[in-house]
């Protein structure tokens, strides 16, 4: 009686996660039919505007642009949520900048909700306050958004770079 | 209800050793210098991005780039290596984080860098695929 009971127990919990699983598939497959134009474009505008702070020197309002809990990568270094990257990394950074601009920026985005998966490619260019100095860089971003409560937010981003005409490093 | 709680998160679990281990087989095709077998491992439309640059799909990425590079190595290995994964069906995305070493087979030159990769993977047809990867890496202090 026992064994039976536990062989009705398995099975009803097998149709349980199939069922859950057919729900994922039938999820996945109608995203393909969801007109995804207007998030591609408040996606972009989530991404512009972040170009534009950084553009403008000012961090004001890039907090938001980010979840909480979200993960930043620059050039092989694990930098910490966006708060954290702000205030140890980005802030001071753009202290120590006379100007910093994004030229030849092209952005690719792959929307399958509720996450959108983007990849930006750009150059910088940026003067430095200490000396005349200016950088030149190619950079590319990887990043992951997720819409949350009607939101687009950044979860995820990996930025990395390599002087214009010279190759990196040998590896990765 | 328990039961169906255990169940979801052994689901999980096996999920996660899953996508690491097409991690773990991709980093263990580079530390063997031949990435012939790798090609399964990717979608055909997949995305690898290193350091600044789109290297195309991994097919791509093989022909111009590491497939060339890899001959001119005595030997690539990977050292204090973390990976964190995070499983939302149909996708997964994980962030890498290593140090390599490089011996150049011309000189005796060794390369040691500590780099981080961050990558989406996606089940299709039962199988983790990567779709995309991007690695970068920074002289080791």
């Amino acid at each position: 009686m026992k064994s039976n009971f536990n062989y009705l127990t398995l099975l009803i919990l097998s149709i349980f996660l199939w069922s859950g699983c057919s729900e994922q598939k039938e999820k996945v497959a109608d995203q393909s039919a969801i007109d995804t134009t207007d998030d591609e474009a408040k996606v972009k505008e989530v991404l512009m505007a972040y170009k534009a702070g950084v553009e403008a020197l000012s961090t004001t309002g890039l907090n938001d642009l980010f979840i909480k809990d979200s993960e930043v990568f620059e050039s092989g270094g694990v930098e910490g949520s966006f708060s954290h990257y702000l205030d140890h990394h980005l802030s001071p950074e753009l202290k120590a900048f006379k100007s910093f601009s994004f030229s030849d920026y092209k952005v690719t985005v792959k929307i399958d909700l509720p996450y959108a998966f983007t990849t930006e490619t750009y150059d910088y260019t940026i003067a430095l306050v200490s000396d005349e100095r200016t950088i030149v860089q190619k950079g590319v971003a990887t990043s992951i958004l997720k819409k949350v409560d009607g939101e687009w937010k950044i979860l995820k981003t990996h930025t990395s770079a390599r002087s214009k005409k010279s190759e990196p490093e040998a590896g990765n | 209800m328990a039961a169906i709680f255990c169940s979801h998160t052994i689901l999980a679990q096996t999920e996660t050793d899953q996508v690491k281990q097409v991690m773990k087989k991709y980093k263990e095709t580079l530390e063997s210098l031949d990435v012939s077998e790798s090609y399964a491992l990717f979608t055909e439309d997949s995305q690898v991005l290193e350091q600044g640059k789109i290297e195309g799909t991994y097919r791509d990425y093989i022909a111009n780039h590491i497939g060339p590079e890899l001959g001119h190595f005595s030997s690539f290995t990977f050292s204090e290596y973390v990976i964190e994964v995070v499983v939302d069906l149909p996708y997964a995305f994980t962030t890498e984080s290593y140090v390599y070493n490089i011996v150049l087979k011309d000189e005796d030159k060794k390369v040691e860098r500590k780099a981080t990769a961050t990558s989406i993977l996606k089940k299709i047809e039962g199988d983790w695929k990567i779709i995309k990867t991007h690695s970068s890496s920074r002289a080791k202090k």
